[in-house]
């Protein structure tokens, strides 16, 4: 059976003033697919991932969720219900404790929610992503960078998501720590069978978790492809980011 | 080859100022449909309420007792001179509630409360917490910007009135302990001459001071530019613009208010 496609982005271009940020950028993602989106910065990779989410306007093209569009605010904000994003620098919100930042999807949007429930359920995530259960009651500026990227994680996957966005996972962590972050990105991805889109300049993440990758440069797709045909490749710029 | 630089240069200016302008108003009317459409966070409200309302009392406070007191020596100081010191309690009254009141309240506010109201939001926004808040579902015109501006517009008049007391208590104790008066006749003076539009008015300028005090710094806060640069601009603008447009603003309410 051919599965459905769960995300498609179809002739997408960005412009702000006279600048082009994204152009003419095309792709599909199937359904527990792992879309690494690569490229140097200022390539474009999060504006992308910004248009996709709808915090952008797009200039001009599409965007498919389930081969639905997604064009009016009433579209966004069911996409919006069906992801889950964990931001470069974590987002997280500096008033509410951890165990709140986690299930704040739910807190704030159900009309009456159960806090007890949502308590237990958000000590449950932060325990799949390898935290102690007492750093719930801590506020987040009382975490470590390494602890917080974990709680954005746990927030990300909190509501179930069909599809995780991971935007830069180890920007700004050590190398042990990145190391961790990748692997505990790999155990969610393979035990949830979710679909994900990962942007990072991080190649040792895209060839260790991606299915797909997309190469940006400039704003423009330079190269596709899986992990296997990246290493036979002969682009230049992408031989400029496996040999490090 | 001068003349077309300056008049260059007053357009990109103007183009500037539409730029914001449009911006603002676009600003203003989502604060109006996100109001109309909710959901109303009445928790995140009662925390503003007691953050910005109550949390302001000992400044607004100490600043108002101190004015009254000051303005009793004056006015004691001024009258002497065509044997008008009788008029202290009255002038006291009137000067507070009218006007030292609400506008003092609102420079304050705008100094203590847009401020951290930009700040905040800003931070916000530079650490991609706002774009968290709309990939939660939670619209930050909803979460951020009502419940504070909300706040604002009950707190101002609330904590004007309290003000109001302070400022006539400061008189009070400076005329009856300094200046000699009798402390029942300036009571009496005090109730006699002031009227119940005196004080109402004081309280329309608040609600309106706490508005512009509220949109301001969420507006400001909201179109915070990147970096910590960035917010500590608009943090200083929140504050001068709200300070302006609260002068600015008493002028136009006591011209429609007082001289119909």
């Amino acid at each position: 059976m051919i599965k459905k496609t769960k995300i498609e982005v179809k002739n997408l271009n960005k412009t702000i003033g006279d600048k082009q940020i994204l152009s003419n950028i095309s792709f599909k993602l199937r359904p527990e697919e792992h879309l690494v989106i690569i490229g140097s910065s200022g390539a474009g990779k999060s504006m992308l991932i910004k248009c996709l989410l709808g915090l952008e306007d797009l200039s001009s093209g599409s965007i498919f969720f389930e081969n639905n569009l997604v064009s009016g605010n009433e579209d966004k904000r069911r996409l919006l219900n069906k992801l889950g994003v964990c931001f470069q620098s974590n987002a997280l919100f500096d008033s509410y404790k951890t165990w709140e930042n986690i299930a704040f999807k739910t807190l704030y949007n159900e009309r009456s929610p159960n806090i007890s429930k949502l308590k237990k359920l958000a000590i449950e995530r932060l325990e799949e992503v390898g935290l102690p259960r007492n750093i719930a009651e801590h506020y987040p500026s009382e975490l470590s960078g390494g602890m917080q990227k974990r709680v954005g994680i746990a927030r990300s996957i909190f509501s179930e998501p069909d599809v995780l966005i991971f935007d830069e996972p180890t920007t700004g962590l050590d190398p042990i720590m990145s190391k961790k972050i990748i692997s505990l990105i790999g155990k969610i991805i393979e035990n949830s069978k979710k679909t994900a889109i990962t942007i990072t300049h991080d190649i040792n993440l895209a060839m260790l978790l991606a299915s797909k990758i997309i190469l940006l440069d400039s704003g423009k797709i330079e190269w596709t492809g899986s992990p296997t045909k990246a290493l036979l490749s002969k682009n230049k710029l992408l031989k400029v980011f496996l040999n490090g | 080859m001068k003349i077309v630089f300056y008049v260059a240069y007053i357009g990109k200016l103007f183009l500037i100022f539409l730029t914001k302008l449009g911006r603002f108003t676009r600003f203003t009317w989502r604060i109006i449909s996100q109001g109309y459409h909710g959901p109303f966070y009445t928790k995140i409200f009662l925390n503003h309420l007691i953050n910005i309302g109550f949390l302001s009392l000992p400044v607004v406070g100490l600043t108002t007792i101190f004015t009254g007191a000051a303005l009793a020596l004056q006015i004691y100081s001024g009258g002497t001179r065509f044997n008008a010191e009788s008029v202290v309690p009255s002038i006291v009254a009137i000067g507070i509630c009218r006007e030292l009141g609400p506008v003092l309240c609102g420079l304050i506010m705008a100094g203590r409360v847009a401020s951290s109201i930009s700040a905040e939001i800003g931070t916000m926004k530079v650490t991609e917490q706002i774009d968290a808040l709309y990939t939660l579902n939670a619209n930050p015109y909803n979460f951020l910007i009502i419940p504070r501006v909300l706040a604002c517009f009950i707190s101002l008049p609330l904590l004007t009135l309290i003000g109001d007391i302070l400022g006539i208590l400061g008189g009070f104790l400076v005329g009856v302990s300094t200046l000699d008066f009798n402390p029942t006749n300036y009571l009496l003076n005090t109730v006699k001459f002031l009227e119940i539009a005196d004080i109402n008015s004081g309280l329309i300028k608040a609600a309106i001071f706490g508005l512009i005090i509220g949109v301001l710094g969420t507006f400001h806060g909201l179109h915070t530019e990147v970096g910590a640069k960035g917010v500590g601009k608009a943090t200083i603008n929140s504050v001068v613009w709200s300070s302006i447009s609260v002068l600015a603003a008493n002028y136009i309410l006591t011209e429609a208010l007082f001289y119909k």
